[in-house]
Parts: structure tokens; C-alpha cells; sequence
């Protein structure tokens, strides 16, 4: 299949790049002139140097993000950009072999099967309400290790089909192995039905989707044949937690100027995020079979960040990869507090890190490997601000420790010793400036589009709710580099961490939880609050806002994590989203079916039947789900051993993998099935 | 209809320490997830289930006369089923179990009438067949295999 042409004229392509990048590099040179200037005065020390080389990178960082945001206010105070995928104009119909089918693909690792389950009717009910349901199939490619979750999720797969008709429409499949996670999961879709789909869209776990939103992104797809790729940035909601909901109010109202801005200069080169995206499955199949890394983990081995990789082949290939802004209706779930936010950096701070082989691929693009570095920046920027920092520190407690000469030779005159606290201040100022004037752009957008305000809860409790999260990110960011520099730190000294299944659930943290977790951020902080103000008083001062986020950790990650908290910010208007202010139909659709799956499972848990081995029908499902694998006689007697230790010990003494052998195998979990009922209720898996 | 067994066959232990009130409650309770309503169907296979299961106890124990009790209930519920639906004697389970699951997963449906052997078996036949579990689609295989990846200073992956 050939690559269609773009509507994009190279100049376009060049002038918005050419604009981004300068301004990028304009600020950092004018940011390096002003420290360079100041450090000069008494001539470079090694210190300084080193301190000019890492502000130099973290300027460069932060300026990215700063010009990001700022053409995407400029672009939304015009109104829009016409160079975005839902507003170029098509080009003609897509001429792929496969047939004009969409697969809706969910994978899933040992989630909650409740959640997926009533996400994923949502999703498909919106889509039954758009009357174009008939295109899509939904695919649940199930990599769930866990027993019990695994015989759940069959059950609430059938009910679903069941509940609406849609047998041969919605399918689900367990694998038997588990081989490269996720990416390894969606080629094995590939490698059996993609040749029944032209597109499918990657869901999460967590993923909402509206049916029109999906149905948009098919017929841009279908508009642009040389695109492979749509990502619809997907918007954090549905959520309690204070922590959650400071994060999604963030999200939300700072979000679309990145959005935009990502769109501006990066165009028809986009990126893919893993999930909420529709991609032409005939170009993925071609290019992006993954192979394992040579090495061992964590920079070798299985490619955990694949979808930043995935784009990239794509792009390499001449495919167009685009975000579209303009597309809503889409919706994924934060982590519920500080420490689980932390967890989930830490798996993504490995994948990203593994990515520095990727910096170094041959025949890759400049603006792939600028893709991969960002992404490894926007983890390594935290021990390079850490770094920054204790060498600040440093810096300062030399300074005060020289001793001024104010005559030289003969000179009569005294020589004052000169200070650089001015260009020092001014350095500050201009990147604390460049950090929150995307905040206050978001504001002025807000000011102007009036109506849009009124749903996150007016101009007075928006700026206040833009006040709170600023503060709130001020206090969380010294824990966060913290976390991120010791995760840093850990993939370097070749500690892997695996890939563990995120938790998305509300759940408030325990004292003794949030000990273990920042108890040693408590202690930096007080440590190095006490080192500066003992030996650098002026330095302590400007170190304020870092040692408060640090020795207030513990109560800041407590009370952040309570739904009550979250719920009574809510009710004051604080943190509103325009989701919370009217509900969208996808996620009233979820809530509901959240609601009565909940009652239902209630229901069951009073009863005494409400194991799934015992259930007849659930065990019988999952018997007709088993694949027919001879089993030979050393595994069978090793499925007799692990009966006869079940019966014995009990369940809680057998390993996840030994509970899903029983229930792998149909003899055994017929036998199980019936001494749940013959009265061996300790057989209970 | 089926009868009761009366008899005791004479070859069978001596089970007269056992309380069969439990055993039939729980094998009463194990028809009933089976989806079948009708108490006196309920009552004459629990009989009948009771009375084979004797003849197949080893040891005159309460576990071992229920654990053959919801063996023999099994046995008969998928014989029923099996000629209901038509399906040929396989060693094969899963044909049997997906009709199974589709019977016990499907809400509104019974299974009293794969022992009326009248009209409704056939109309349960009938309802069943678009109801059996379709896990996966068609398969409509394509070649992916792995794009060779090369790199400056690092070793590169395998061709």
C-alpha cells in the first residue's frame, strides 16, 4: 500500500518549525547570556560552569514547553489553527485492501474487571447511539494472569454480549503467554485478525471513548489515506481524590494550549501515547513488528514504551502521524494519589530511559530522536534540577565563605566585591516566568471565552482553583524530583522494575503508608533545611518553597489522597472541570453501569455462590474459552499434586501461577467445580 | 418425567449413619444453579441422583454420597442437553460446555424443558444456537514480523 499524499506544503511544515525552534533556542541563549554574564564577573569557577551546563539543558527544557504553550494560546486567541487534521480538507478515499472495518481494541493486565467492564459497555453503547455501531467489532485481548480475575472478566464478556445482542460483535480472547506485554498483545491481534480491520483504536484500561468521537476519528482516517495514525488527547476524569481532581482540573484547563501548541509545530509528525488513538492497521502491520532489544533489562530486552517507538517507524516509513485537538469525547484515569503517581512514573521512567538506544537508531529523523530525548528529558530533568540545586548551595556557601579584598597593590581605592543578585534574580524571575505564564494564558483564554469558564465554576473559583494547583504543584514537584531522580538513579544502576498492573482505584493512604513512602523526603528536607540555614542563611530563604514541599510531604500526600477532601473542593466549586459541570453521555453511561455491576456484585457476595469455580455457568464458559491442549501425563500428575495442596493448605498457600495451571487445564476445573459443590469449600480458588 | 428411584440396590454400604437432609438441600441447590424451576422436576432428579449416587460411594461418608450426587447431576444435566441440542457424543467438552454457559449465562432462560422432551426442547435448541459464546472472530491472519533496528554505539537487534 503506497503512502497518499499530504495536503501540507513542506513550507508550512518548515516555517512552523523553523519559528519553534528559534524562539527555543533565542530564550535559551539570552537565559545563558544572563547567568554567563553574571558568572563571568569574577571569572568561572567549575562550579559555575557546571552549573551554566546544567542550567543551559534545563532552560532548553523548560523553554520547549513555554513556546509549546504559548503558539497554542496564539493559535486558540485566533481561533483555531486550519492546519489540524479535523479541519484540512480530505484528499480522497483511503484505498487500503482490508475491509472497511474498525476493531476496537482493549488490552488488559490483571485489571479490575468491573471497571473495564462497564467502560467498555459505555463505550459501546455511545457508539450504538451514534447508528453506525455496525462497523465496529470490540476486542477484549486479555493478558490477565490472575485466576479469578481472568474467569471474572469471561463472565462480564458474556453478560455483555448477552445484555446487547451483539454475539459474534464483541469478543474476547486470554492469552496464554503474556510475551512483550502490551505491544506483544496487540501484535498478536495483528497477527491473527488484522487482516478483517482497516483501523483500530488502542484503548486502555482506563479509556473512555465517546461513539462520536470515534466515529470522527474513523472518517478522518478515511478523509486522509496517508495518515496512519489520529491521537485524541485524552482528558483525566471521572475522579474524587484531591489529588486526582487538582490534576485533572490541571489537565483540563492548561491542557488544550499544549494540545495546540504540540499540533503547531509538530503537524503531520505527531506522536502516539499508547491509547485513545485509531491507527490504519495495514502500515502498523508493515512497520511496527518490535524486536527485542539486545541486552538484558532495563535498557534491553522488550521495548516497554512502544507507542513513542511505534510513531516513529511510522513516520520513518512516510506515514503521517497527527494529533487532533480539536476531537473531545475522550477520557482516561489518573492514578488516585502521590505515592501511585510516583509508581506509575517509575514504570514510565524506565521506558523512557530505554529509549536512549533509540536517540542513536540509524536512518531515523532529527525530530524522532528530538521525540525520544524529550521523553528521556522529561525524566532526567528532575537529578539535573536536583543537581542544580545542591550545587546552588554550594555555590552559595563558597561565596559566603570568601573573604572580600577591597584593595589591590597600590590602588588607594577600595574595589567593591560585585554582586550578581541582580542577574541571578532576573534569571529566576524569567524561568519562574516561563513555568507559570502557560497558567496564565490559560486564564486569558479563559476571560475571553466566557462561557467556557462558567463550567469550571466561573473566573473567581477558576483563578482560585489555578491559585491552589500551583500551589499544590509548588509543594508536590521537590517530592516528585525526589522520586523521579531516585528512579533515575535505579535504571542506571540496571534495576528493572517489571511492569505491574497501575492502580486506579480511590483509596485514602494510612499514616503508617504515608511514612514509609515520604518519610525520607521528611528527612532530606529538614536535613537540608537545617544545612543552609546553619551555613547559608541567604540561600535557606530561596530554598523555602522546596524544603516546605518536602518536610510537609506526609500530610500533603494524605490529605490529597482523600475522596472527601476531593468531593468537598467539589462542592465548593473548587477544581471543576467541564465534565463535572455537565456530564458528558459517555461518562454518565459509565457511572451508571458502574453503579449497577456494583449492586449486582453486592447482590452476589451475599450469597453463597459467588466463587466462580462453583458458579456452573461461569465455570462452564470459561471450560468452553479453554483451548484443547493434550495434557501430558508428568503435567497431570503434577495438577493432581497441586489439587491435593489446595485441598490441604488452602488457596492462599498457592502462587497466582499455580491457581491459573489448575484452571487451565478443563479435567482439573471440572474436578474443581465439583468439590466446590461436593463440600470442599476450602477448594475455593 | 423422571421417577424416583425407591429402591436400594442390595450391593450397596450400609448408609444409614448419613443425614441425606443436607445432601439433598445441596444437590437441590446444585439443580437450582443449574437453572431449572420446577420443584417437583427439582425434587424427582434429586431422588434419582441420590439413589445412582449410592450405588457409586466407596465409603459410607456424607461428602463422598454428594460429591457423587452432583457427578451424577452433571452427568444427566449434560446427557439432557447434549440430545437437546443435537450434539454428537465427543470427547470433546467444550461444544457441550459453551451450550452449557450460554443456557446458565443467558438471563430468561430455563432449564426445565431438557427434561420435558415436548416443544420447548425444541424451542430452547433453538434459542441457544445464536447464544453460544464466539470468543474470537474469524481469523484473517497478516505477516508482522520485526523490524530490524540499527544503532551508532549500541548493538543492534538481530535481522
Amino acid at each position: 500500500m503506497a503512502v497518499a499524499a499530504s495536503v501540507l506544503t513542506p513550507g508550512i511544515i518548515a516555517f512552523r518549525r523553523i519559528l519553534f525552534f528559534s524562539l527555543v533556542m533565542l530564550t535559551t541563549v539570552l537565559a545563558m547570556a544572563m547567568i554567563t554574564s553574571a558568572f563571568q564577573q569574577n571569572g568561572f569557577t567549575p562550579t559555575e560552569l557546571i552549573l551554566l551546563i546544567l542550567y543551559t539543558l534545563l532552560i532548553l527544557w523548560v523553554s520547549t514547553s513555554f513556546w509549546t504553550a504559548t503558539l497554542g494560546f496564539w493559535v486558540l486567541l485566533r481561533g483555531g489553527d486550519k492546519y489540524s487534521i479535523g479541519r484540512l480538507l480530505p484528499v480522497g478515499a483511503a484505498q487500503d485492501s482490508a475491509p472497511m472495518r474498525t476493531a476496537l481494541v482493549m488490552p488488559i493486565y490483571n485489571e479490575d474487571p468491573t471497571r473495564v467492564t462497564a467502560g467498555l459497555r459505555a463505550i459501546w453503547q455511545s457508539l450504538q447511539e451514534t447508528g453506525r455501531g455496525d462497523d465496529f467489532d470490540l476486542l477484549i485481548l486479555s493478558d490477565t494472569r490472575d485466576a479469578d480475575c481472568w474467569m471474572q472478566e469471561e463472565a462480564n464478556w458474556y453478560r455483555m454480549c448477552a445484555d446487547f445482542d451483539a454475539h459474534g460483535r464483541i469478543f474476547y480472547r486470554n492469552r496464554e503467554k503474556n510475551i512483550a506485554r502490551k505491544s506483544g498483545n496487540l501484535e498478536d491481534f495483528c497477527h491473527r485478525w488484522g487482516g478483517r480491520y482497516r483501523y483500530m483504536v488502542v484503548l486502555d484500561a482506563d479509556s473512555i471513548m465517546s461513539g462520536e468521537t470515534l466515529v470522527r476519528m474513523v472518517d478522518m482516517m478515511q478523509a486522509h489515506p496517508g495518515v496512519a495514525l489520529i491521537q485524541s488527547p485524552p482528558l483525566p476524569a471521572n475522579h474524587k481524590s484531591l489529588f486526582s481532581r487538582i490534576l485533572q482540573f490541571a489537565s483540563n484547563f492548561y491542557g488544550d494550549i499544549f494540545i495546540w501548541g504540540i499540533n503547531y509545530w509538530q503537524l503531520s509528525s505527531s506522536g502516539y501515547w499508547g491509547h485513545n488513538a485509531i491507527i490504519r492497521v495495514e502500515p502498523f502491520v508493515k512497520h511496527c513488528g518490535l524486536p527485542k532489544l539486545p541486552g538484558r533489562e532495563p535498557f534491553g530486552g522488550e521495548i516497554f514504551s512502544h507507542d513513542t517507538v511505534e510513531a516513529a517507524l511510522l513516520r520513518e516509513s512516510g506515514w503521517e502521524v497527527w494529533i487532533a485537538p480539536e476531537l473531545k469525547g475522550s477520557y482516561e484515569e489518573l492514578p488516585p494519589t502521590l505515592i501511585d503517581y510516583a509508581k506509575r512514573d517509575r514504570r514510565w521512567c524506565q521506558g523512557n530511559l530505554q529509549h536512549l538506544r533509540m536517540v542513536f537508531a540509524r536512518g531515523f529523523g532529527g525530530l524522532s530522536r528530538l521525540y525520544f530525548l524529550m521523553g528521556i528529558m522529561s525524566y532526567v530533568s528532575s537529578p539535573l534540577w536536583l543537581l542544580f540545586l545542591v550545587l546552588t548551595g554550594f555555590e552559595a556557601y563558597v561565596q559566603s565563605q570568601t573573604m572580600p579584598v577591597y584593595f589591590f597593590g597600590d590602588n588607594l581605592f577600595p574595589v567593591w566585591p560585585e554582586s550578581y543578585a541582580v542577574e541571578m534574580t532576573t534569571v529566576l524571575l524569567v524561568t519562574l516566568s516561563m513555568l507559570f505564564l502557560p497558567k496564565i494564558w490559560s486564564l486569558i483564554l479563559g476571560l475571553i471565552r466566557w462561557r467556557k469558564i462558567k463550567t469550571y465554576g466561573g473566573l473567581l473559583r477558576a483563578t482560585l482553583s489555578v491559585f491552589l494547583e500551583s500551589l499544590f504543584s509548588m509543594l508536590t514537584a521537590p517530592v516528585l524530583m525526589i522520586y523521579q531522580s531516585k528512579f533515575v538513579f535505579a535504571i542506571l544502576m540496571r534495576r528493572s522494575v517489571g511492569w505491574p498492573p497501575q492502580n486506579r482505584d480511590d483509596h485514602r493512604l494510612s499514616l503508617w503508608e504515608a511514612i514509609q513512602a515520604h518519610g525520607e523526603h521528611t528527612v532530606i528536607g529538614l536535613l537540608a533545611g537545617w544545612v543552609s540555614y546553619q551555613y547559608v542563611p541567604g540561600f535557606f530563604l530561596w530554598l523555602i518553597p522546596v524544603l516546605a514541599g518536602l518536610v510537609l510531604s506526609i500530610p500533603i500526600s494524605m490529605l490529597s489522597s482523600s475522596a472527601w477532601v476531593g468531593q468537598t473542593a467539589r462542592k465548593l466549586g473548587l477544581f471543576l472541570t467541564p465534565e463535572e459541570y455537565q456530564q458528558p453521555r459517555v461518562l454518565q453511561l459509565l457511572n451508571e453501569n458502574l453503579q449497577r455491576m456494583e449492586r449486582d456484585q453486592a447482590a452476589v457476595a451475599e450469597s453463597t455462590d459467588n466463587r466462580h469455580v462453583a458458579d456452573p455457568g461461569v465455570s462452564a464458559l470459561h471450560l468452553a474459552l479453554l483451548p484443547n491442549r493434550p495434557v501430558k501425563k508428568r503435567q497431570r500428575h503434577q495438577l493432581r499434586a497441586l489439587v491435593y495442596q489446595l485441598v490441604e493448605e488452602g488457596p492462599e498457600k498457592l502462587s497466582p501461577a499455580e491457581k491459573r495451571h489448575l484452571i487451565s487445564d478443563p479435567e482439573t476445573l471440572v474436578r474443581l467445580h465439583t468439590m466446590a459443590w461436593g463440600g470442599r469449600e476450602e477448594t475455593q480458588l | 418425567m423422571i421417577a424416583p428411584a425407591e429402591a436400594v440396590p442390595a450391593s450397596a454400604p450400609d448408609l444409614s449413619a448419613i443425614d441425606f437432609g443436607p445432601v439433598r438441600t445441596k444437590v437441590a441447590d446444585y439443580w437450582k444453579a443449574l437453572r431449572l424451576t420446577d420443584e417437583v422436576l427439582i425434587g424427582n432428579l434429586v431422588e434419582d441422583c441420590i439413589n445412582r449416587a449410592r450405588l457409586r460411594v466407596g465409603r459410607p461418608s456424607s461428602p463422598e454420597l454428594l460429591r457423587r450426587a452432583i457427578e451424577e447431576a452433571q452427568r444427566r444435566f449434560d446427557h439432557a442437553l447434549a440430545s437437546a441440542i443435537g450434539l454428537p457424543p465427543s470427547n470433546d467438552p467444550h461444544p457441550l460446555a459453551a451450550a452449557r454457559a450460554a443456557l446458565l449465562l443467558t438471563p430468561g432462560l430455563s432449564a426445565d424443558s431438557l427434561f420435558r422432551h415436548d416443544a420447548s426442547t425444541r424451542e430452547l435448541k433453538e434459542k441457544l444456537e445464536p447464544l453460544l459464546p464466539r470468543s474470537t472472530p474469524p481469523e484473517a491472519p497478516v505477516t508482522m514480523t520485526p523490524v530490524p533496528l540499527r544503532f551508532w554505539l549500541f548493538k543492534s537487534t538481530d535481522h
